[in-house]
């Protein structure tokens, strides 16, 4: 019976959401630089209804099973795993859902400039949970009629250095660099981090 | 009771026939992003429940496979497949590596790994 005893080479896990509303191409981005097909995580939560001021408990909370887009992108040279996981669409299910949040490293927020609305709750959602995020503005060939001190200034930005890409959802090479982003934002955190 | 009808087109299996009748929590906690993997082939008991062993031929050494991705390819919600590979992890079936500490993500070294090989991808 062959066992396997060297957890020293396993991959080690590193979780990054992909977040920004509903619509606005997380599944396509999880495709895109995904080394496994797409694949769909679904998950049973529940919220306290809002509209309801129900004493009992039981009927003032509403259950609903959401799913995340799943990929993963194996760094054997770093040896670890990217697990990229996008977010429900349901906002208020998942803000409470702190299972999603616990370990990440970061976020992509992507956002349609047509409809910047639909991602401030991520991009507030972020900056008060303290987790850093990237903004991906994403459009067909990386073309905005905005720049991106006009995209950060609509989403009030609490952190103005919060970097904005122009992306195309289906360029892997796009959304590699979204990542790169995101990891020399990590390191710079970090370095500031130590230096204090 | 049906369970939502309007999205299953088969029937899942109950938890208690996959966990051998156990319903108590495991002791081992399991999240999303913890990566599992085989601790014995999937042959080697005889008698194991197919869904067992299919977890088992799914998650081979030294890659295996996040609970999510289980999850998913099992056709099983997150909750019950935690319980689930949680009483694996108790019988010794299989492995799991937590995902890193939040203290790595201040980690320069590693995060400067992780970006140099990202930007070879």
């Amino acid at each position: 019976m062959p066992t396997y005893d060297t957890p020293a080479r396993e991959a080690a896990p590193v979780k990054i959401l992909i977040a920004g509303g509903f619509g606005v191409g997380k599944t396509t981005l999880v495709e895109t630089v995904s080394e496994i097909e797409p694949l769909r995580t679904e998950e049973r939560l529940t919220a306290a209804g809002a509209a309801v001021d129900d004493l009992d408990g039981i009927e003032s909370k509403t259950v609903t099973t959401v799913a995340m887009d799943f990929g993963r992108i194996t760094l054997t040279d770093a040896g670890v795993v990217l697990y990229l996981f996008g977010t429900p669409g349901q906002e208020r299910f998942w803000f409470m859902w702190d299972d999603l949040l616990n370990g990440a490293f970061g976020a992509v927020v992507l956002v349609d400039t047509r409809r910047l609305d639909r991602s401030f709750p991520a991009v507030d959602f972020f900056e008060s949970r303290g987790l850093p995020f990237v903004v991906g503005a994403n459009c067909f060939h990386g073309e905005q009629p905005y720049t991106a001190e006009e995209i950060g200034a609509a989403l009030h930005l609490r952190d103005p250095n919060t970097p904005i890409l122009m992306l195309d959802a289906r360029s892997r090479d796009d959304v590699r660099d979204a990542l790169l982003a995101l990891l020399d934002l990590l390191i710079a955190k970090a370095g500031t981090a130590a230096a204090v | 009771m049906p369970d939502d009808p309007q999205h299953r087109d088969r029937r899942r299996t109950r938890l208690y026939a996959l966990t051998d009748g156990r319903t108590a929590a495991p002791h081992t906690v399991l999240t999303m992003d913890t990566t599992i993997t085989a601790a014995v082939a999937a042959d080697a008991h005889g008698g194991l429940p197919t869904e067992w062993q299919a977890i088992l031929s799914m998650c081979p050494a030294p890659d295996g496979r996040a609970v999510a991705e289980i999850a998913a390819r099992m056709h099983m919600r997150l909750t019950p497949m935690t319980v689930l590979l949680g009483e694996l992890v108790d019988r010794g079936l299989i492995h799991h590596r937590p995902p890193l500490e939040g203290a790595e993500t201040t980690n320069v070294h590693l995060l400067m790994r992780i970006r140099d090989s990202l930007a070879h991808l």
